[in-house]
């Protein structure tokens, strides 16, 4: 019991961190590498 | 085959490092080309840039060659290393555009310091008369860091093209650091102290520590260090300068101890987050997970992949997945915010579930204990070989 709920609890650590940082990552490969992260402008 | 596993594992710990260096320098190649891009594409309204001095650029509006436009960058230690920022000033001395070029702070910090405001708080004023902006309370650090390069941006504009004096510098707000950094040290020497054979009050003291661990480094102070200290730590960024130097040192003194005296002493006795789990399990009386050697590799695996693309991408911040911030700070994701419920709960059920199960903190150390591992296997064979020799 203990084993299956330390699996299932290691597999969401996995799944809750990859959906944290991947998407970045991903993000950080497919954009423009000219792209700025923050604008302000006066208009 | 326990030698090729040892042979294999040698191979391993020796290739991490290179491949480290190699993910490194492809970022600082990478890097390198996005600037001057960059500062074009603060606004499609703006063409036509050309460097006219070090960080300092000219351009027109679009359409309109005779609406000059001077631009300038900065770059100021924040959190996580320098952060980037640019100004675009018209001809009327107005400052037309602000932007962000380049940060290593966590996302979620800058999303709030933008979020409210502060650089729509420079936009649009004269640059004769510079409004006075203060930092934000909870993320101190990159709102001084946004206002410095502001004003530094705005200045080399200001002397360079309309030979105005420097302006009055706004004295950023006072950062603890002496006192974060004397903090730190004082919980490593309490940590040393409790170890020793002679000191008795072992359990009590622990707990106490780890108690003042919560309330100090973790509500008040929200000191930690995370993957992304270390990505932070590996790409240099502390020779370019930080706003503050504590959880790099708390990572290299966490390091140096575990080197020296064999001992994980951060995550026993000074990790916050672990202490608030372990509190947590005392509660059920609860026991440590049961792991599979797969867990444990993957978790290592895991930890290698996120650093290396962080080394490689030059963004630390991105690194980061603890839920540290959120847990004692409350800033964070969405995901993050789920993450720490989830330790929460857990935490009643299972001893500490994040630091045995997927802190990147236990993979580092494994590292760490196999590096020396094999370094004084090394020593000791020399030491064998030159005392052969010399009975010889």
């Amino acid at each position: 019991m203990k084993q299956t709920v330390s699996i299932l609890l290691f597999l969401g650590f996995i799944l809750l961190c990859g959906a944290e940082i991947f998407p970045k990552f991903i993000a950080s490969a497919t954009k423009d590498r000219g792209t700025v992260l923050y604008v302000s402008s006066a208009e | 085959v326990l030698i090729v596993s040892k042979l294999l594992k040698t191979i391993i710990v020796l290739l991490i490092p290179l491949f480290l260096a190699l993910a490194w320098a492809g970022g600082e190649v990478r890097k390198k080309e996005a600037m001057t891009q960059r500062l074009g594409n603060i606004s499609i309204d703006i063409e036509g840039v050309v460097p006219i001095d070090e960080h300092l650029y000219q351009g027109h509006r679009k359409d309109h060659p005779e609406e000059t436009l001077y631009l300038a960058h900065s770059s100021h230690p924040s959190y996580g290393g320098p952060l980037k920022v640019a100004a675009v000033v018209d001809r009327q001395k107005q400052i037309q555009y602000l932007a962000i070029l380049d940060s290593a702070d966590t996302h979620s910090y800058l999303d709030k310091v933008v979020g409210l405001g502060i650089l729509d708080q420079f936009t649009g004023k004269s640059i004769e008369q510079m409004p006075e902006v203060d930092g934000i309370s909870g993320a101190t650090f990159s709102s001084v860091a946004i206002i410095n390069g502001v004003e530094s941006a705005v200045q080399k504009i200001r002397s360079a093209k309309f030979g105005m004096p420097v302006m009055e510098k706004q004295e950023p707000a006072a950062t603890p650091e002496t006192f974060n950094i004397i903090l730190i040290c004082m919980f490593f020497l309490s940590a040393l102290v409790i170890t020793n054979k002679r000191f008795k009050p072992k359990r009590k003291a622990r707990a106490v520590l780890l108690m003042l661990s919560v309330i100090t480094l973790g509500f008040w102070l929200d000191i930690q260090f995370s993957i992304s200290t270390v990505v932070s730590l590996l790409s240099g960024y502390w020779l370019k300068g930080m706003a503050t130097y504590t959880a790099s040192l708390c990572l290299v003194l966490a390091v140096i101890v575990f080197i020296v005296t064999k001992k994980n002493l951060f995550c026993t006795f000074i990790c916050p987050f672990g202490a608030v789990q372990e509190g947590l399990g005392k509660i059920t009386g609860c026991s440590p997970p049961k792991q599979k050697r797969w867990m444990d590799w993957i978790a290592r695996t895991w930890v290698l992949i996120v650093l290396l693309a962080a080394l490689y991408f030059q963004t630390p911040s991105d690194a980061m997945y603890e839920p540290f911030s959120m847990a004692f700070n409350f800033i964070g994701s969405g995901i993050t915010y789920g993450l720490t419920i989830l330790i929460v709960f857990a935490s009643l059920a299972i001893k500490r579930p994040w630091c045995n199960l997927f802190c990147p903190v236990k993979s580092m150390f494994y590292y760490f204990r196999c590096a020396r591992k094999i370094f004084e296997k090394q020593t000791k064979y020399q030491f064998v070989q030159i005392k052969k020799e010399l009975e010889q």
